[in-house]
């Protein structure tokens, strides 16, 4: 009986065929071993970030914003990380919102275990904590998204109609008599809308309230391409993008822009803003995104190292294939 | 084992069950993969009611009874006539009366398609309005001076002027949008050659927007996969087991 | 007052109670009357519910509206009232897209039901999983709704959602919801990464023009989001000096992503969303007018 002998690879075809286990393995130890080494990473924040931290910090203090925190635990690595920087500033500068969801049921309960989360962050500041009902209420999820925001578009008070919140008496109570939105009439009230969204919710807004509000929006890598061109266009005033835009909003709040610090040094500069922007000195800034940096950065190597290795496999597969012909 | 620590173990254990695919199809998967189904359909029975339903619908057609604080409220019976409506969509599955769910689908479908030809202008009118960009500069300098370092009113004077580089940037831009727009032209034959080389460039330029996407989605699915990581290595095993 | 009292009343009145019970018992007698019209009825009937549901946004858009409407403003003639009837009614047609929608979503859960109890019924020999599925749904379903019932019914001054106030049921909801979904949620969707890297290994190579450039943008955008290579490129360029101009700053991994972004991607995806929108567009409007094959010409 015959039998065939496995033929010898070339260095090539061995270069295209590793195992796929390997990858994943190489995957796995890159994406853990940076988390357990604490380097910060030199970071220059993008230009669409730039104009979102810009923006946020001009709302007045103590104004009143929509939080369309669109999000849930599917997207934590990224989302996560924008919801709590954006509260973070909202809380610093007391802002009061009212935050729901047009896309998913599950956003609302993840909103609120995420702001218990910070809260708990607040306490071990020694800092006061964010009250519900009082500094924000929590508006539930919205199953039309299209016909909520057409609807906010023409009277704010008609769109969140009925929806109820837990008051401090611990009953539900209609979310218009909270001290977030008891001065609200119209949409005009409403300083800023900010979507931390995973989904298309970012086109939803554009459509319906590009024109009558200030829009922000926290995307993930995924939807940045689609949300970009609208901040070209100038229908959305700033776009922060995944984790890159978690940790350039965290350098924001940590060094500001063009402001130079004690030693006159400016750590974040930038030739797109007039003047300076401030930063929150002495606070705990720095969270997920300065956390998930390295790892990202180890992350993306090994993936532009696979591309690299199964090219050069593919050209001496090639040029094998043309000596031997 | 406080509560905190059996919330991570379980957390945990499912993202190991789930990752076990990698490696191979396997029981232990199979049971994460339909215990996390199980919960989510759970869950969205529950939001269905608790998050929109008793709101927006049960409560303005009941009314309220009012509490010290508020003042109850009337309320609406035609509020009812949808729950008849809504229950026509499970007509679906009768092979002979599944005509009828195609009325608060088509109500669906018919919001959407009104408030697409409502708003269509809001969505693509600044576009348009902004793809229509100067290529020819109203300057003689080619280089964007550095406006953080100008006055506010120097800056808007900087910023109303169309520069050198700006020009280039913009011719460049309209290109792309004519090319890539070529490219879409389907209902015609390219007879003609600048036709034929201007959808052959729309495909390449393309590309730089698909490489964009390409990346961005890279970007972001390691993050989740780092995110995972952190869960179990930090939060639970670092933080949760070893109180480091 | 008698228009007024016809489409209200008061909380628990036995004439509210009646008038919802005969809003739903006539309206389901009438569509069991029509469930077996003739065929061109059935096209009618649909045609119309998304003429007139859609109506509500066109025409909104097509009138006139009141320009900057106060809350206490009446309409001085016939076309303000319309245009005032108008703009109340989007708000309306909102919440019952809203509660349609919701009412619907009963349709995925009942898909999963019937082929998991179908399969247990049926003895499969995928029934344990099934099994392990309808558990997982009744224990969501009961520690669900009885946390959002001690909720509700929680003595006055205490707020259930705060931890500090918790019982079992709200620990039990907690923990399947944070502890077991929310992260098998991040888990399924962090598994793709690991297929990306696998199919950009095996699969992502230059062998044509449009390849190499969606290749090398993806990289270029890669290597911005790397801090540790285009910090130390930064630094190196930025000593490229052209007169006065700091001209290698705009070779930084940065600007150069910034300009193919600012050029080429933001007008290549700006342009398939053109494209994107006028089919929609087009569809949109055949849907409102049922100009397509199955609702009739």
């Amino acid at each position: 009986m015959a039998i065939n002998p496995k033929p010898n690879r070339s260095i090539g075809e061995v270069l295209q065929s590793l195992p796929r286990q390997w990858l994943y393995t190489i995957l796995l130890i890159v994406s853990t071993v940076p988390l357990f080494i604490q380097v910060l990473i030199p970071n220059k924040p993008e230009d669409s970030s730039i104009d979102f931290y810009q923006n946020l910090m001009k709302i007045p203090d103590g104004s009143v914003v929509l939080l369309s925190s669109d999000w849930t635990n599917s997207t934590r690595g990224e989302s996560r990380g924008e919801f709590d920087a954006i509260v973070k500033i909202l809380m610093r500068k007391h802002i009061k919102f009212v935050v729901y969801s047009i896309a998913d049921p599950q956003a609302p309960q993840v909103a609120r275990d995420e702001m218990n989360y910070l809260n708990g962050l607040q306490i071990q500041a020694h800092l006061p904590t964010y009250q519900p009902w009082t500094d924000w209420v929590n508006g539930g999820y919205f199953p039309n998204g299209d016909g909520t925001a057409n609807a906010m578009s023409i009277s704010l008070r008609k769109a969140f109609g009925g929806k109820k919140d837990i008051a401090p008496n611990g009953q539900l109570e209609d979310i218009f008599l909270s001290p977030v939105l008891a001065n609200v009439q119209t949409i005009q009230d409403v300083k800023a809308l900010i979507d931390v969204t995973a989904s298309a919710t970012a086109t939803t807004y554009v459509q319906k309230l590009g024109q009558k509000m200030m829009l922000l929006f926290a995307v993930t890598g995924v939807m940045g391409p689609e949300a970009l061109p609208y901040y070209s266009s100038g229908q959305v005033s700033g776009v922060t993008i995944g984790i890159k835009g978690v940790y350039d909003l965290e350098t924001m709040m940590q060094d500001g822009v063009n402001l130079p610090d004690a030693t006159g040094k400016v750590a974040v500069s930038s030739n797109h803003v007039v003047g300076s922007i401030g930063n929150f000195p002495g606070m705990s800034n720095l969270g997920q995104g300065s956390q998930y940096y390295p790892a990202l950065n180890a992350s993306l190597a090994v993936f532009i190292l696979a591309i690299v290795v199964g090219n050069i496999g593919m050209f001496m597969v090639k040029k094998e294939k043309s000596r031997t012909q | 084992m406080n509560y905190d620590l059996l919330k991570l173990a379980a957390g945990s254990l499912s993202t190991v069950g789930l990752y076990t695919i990698l490696y191979r199809e396997n029981k232990f998967y199979r049971y994460c993969e339909h215990i996390y189904i199980g919960i989510a359909v759970g869950y969205s029975m529950v939001a269905i009611w608790t998050e929109t339903l008793h709101d927006l619908w049960w409560v303005r057609m009941t009314g309220t009874s009012g509490t010290p604080t508020t003042p109850g409220t009337n309320g609406v019976w035609a509020w009812m006539l949808l729950l008849p409506i809504g229950l026509l969509g499970y007509t679906v599955f009768s092979r002979k009366y599944n005509w009828m769910s195609r009325v608060p689908i088509g109500m669906i479908i018919g919001f959407s398609a009104g408030q697409t030809i409502q708003l269509w202008f809001n969505q693509y009118g600044p576009q348009i309005v902004d793809s229509m960009r100067p290529v020819l500069p109203t300057t003689n300098a080619f280089f964007v001076p550095d406006i953080s370092k100008l006055s506010p009113a120097d800056a808007v004077k900087v910023q109303s002027m169309v520069y050198g580089s700006q020009a280039i940037n913009n011719l460049l831009f309209v290109i792309t949008i004519v090319a890539v727009l070529c490219y879409f032209l389907f209902s015609f034959e390219m007879k003609s050659k600048a036709l034929r080389g201007a959808t052959t460039i729309g495909r390449w330029l393309l590309m730089v927007g698909f490489g964009a996407i390409f990346g961005s989605t890279v970007a972001m699915r390691f993050t989740l996969v780092i995110d995972r990581m952190y869960f179990v290595f930090i939060e639970f095993l670092k933080q949760g087991i070893l109180h480091r | 007052m008698i228009w007024h009292n016809f489409w209200t009343g008061p909380n628990n009145s036995f004439l509210l109670w009646l008038r919802i019970i005969l809003a739903f018992v006539i309206p389901s007698a009438l569509f069991y009357s029509i469930r077996s019209v003739s065929p061109f009825t059935r096209k009618i009937i649909v045609a119309a519910a998304f003429f007139f549901t859609g109506g509500v946004y066109v025409f909104y858009f097509l009138w006139p509206q009141p320009i900057h409407r106060q809350p206490l403003d009446i309409p001085r003639n016939l076309s303000e009232s319309i245009g005032f009837m108008l703009s109340d009614s989007v708000p309306v047609a909102a919440d019952v897209a809203n509660i349609v929608g919701a009412f619907l979503l009963g349709l995925g859960v009942y898909s999963v039901f019937s082929i998991h109890v179908d399969k247990i019924r049926k003895g499969h020999r995928d029934s344990p999983f099934s099994i392990a599925l309808i558990i997982s749904v009744f224990l969501m379903l009961f520690f669900g709704y009885l946390n959002y019932y001690q909720t509700l019914k929680a003595p006055p001054g205490v707020n259930m959602t705060l931890p500090q106030n918790w019982h079992f049921a709200q620990y039990a909801r907690d923990f399947l919801f944070n502890g077991v979904l929310q992260q098998m949620d991040a888990a399924m969707f962090s598994l793709i990464a690991f297929y990306i890297l696998s199919a950009a290994y095996r699969a992502f190579r230059i062998r044509s023009i449009e390849a190499t450039v969606l290749l090398a943008t993806a990289l270029i955008l890669v290597l911005k989001v790397m801090g540790v290579v285009a910090d130390p490129w930064s630094q190196l360029v930025h000593g490229l000096h052209f007169g006065n101009n700091q001209f290698g700053d705009n070779f930084t991994f940065l600007n150069i992503s910034n300009f193919l972004q600012n050029s080429f991607q933001s007008s290549s995806i700006r342009a398939v969303d053109f494209g994107v929108g006028i089919g929609a567009l087009a569809m949109a409007l055949r849907l409102w007018l049922s100009i397509d094959k199955q609702t009739g010409t």
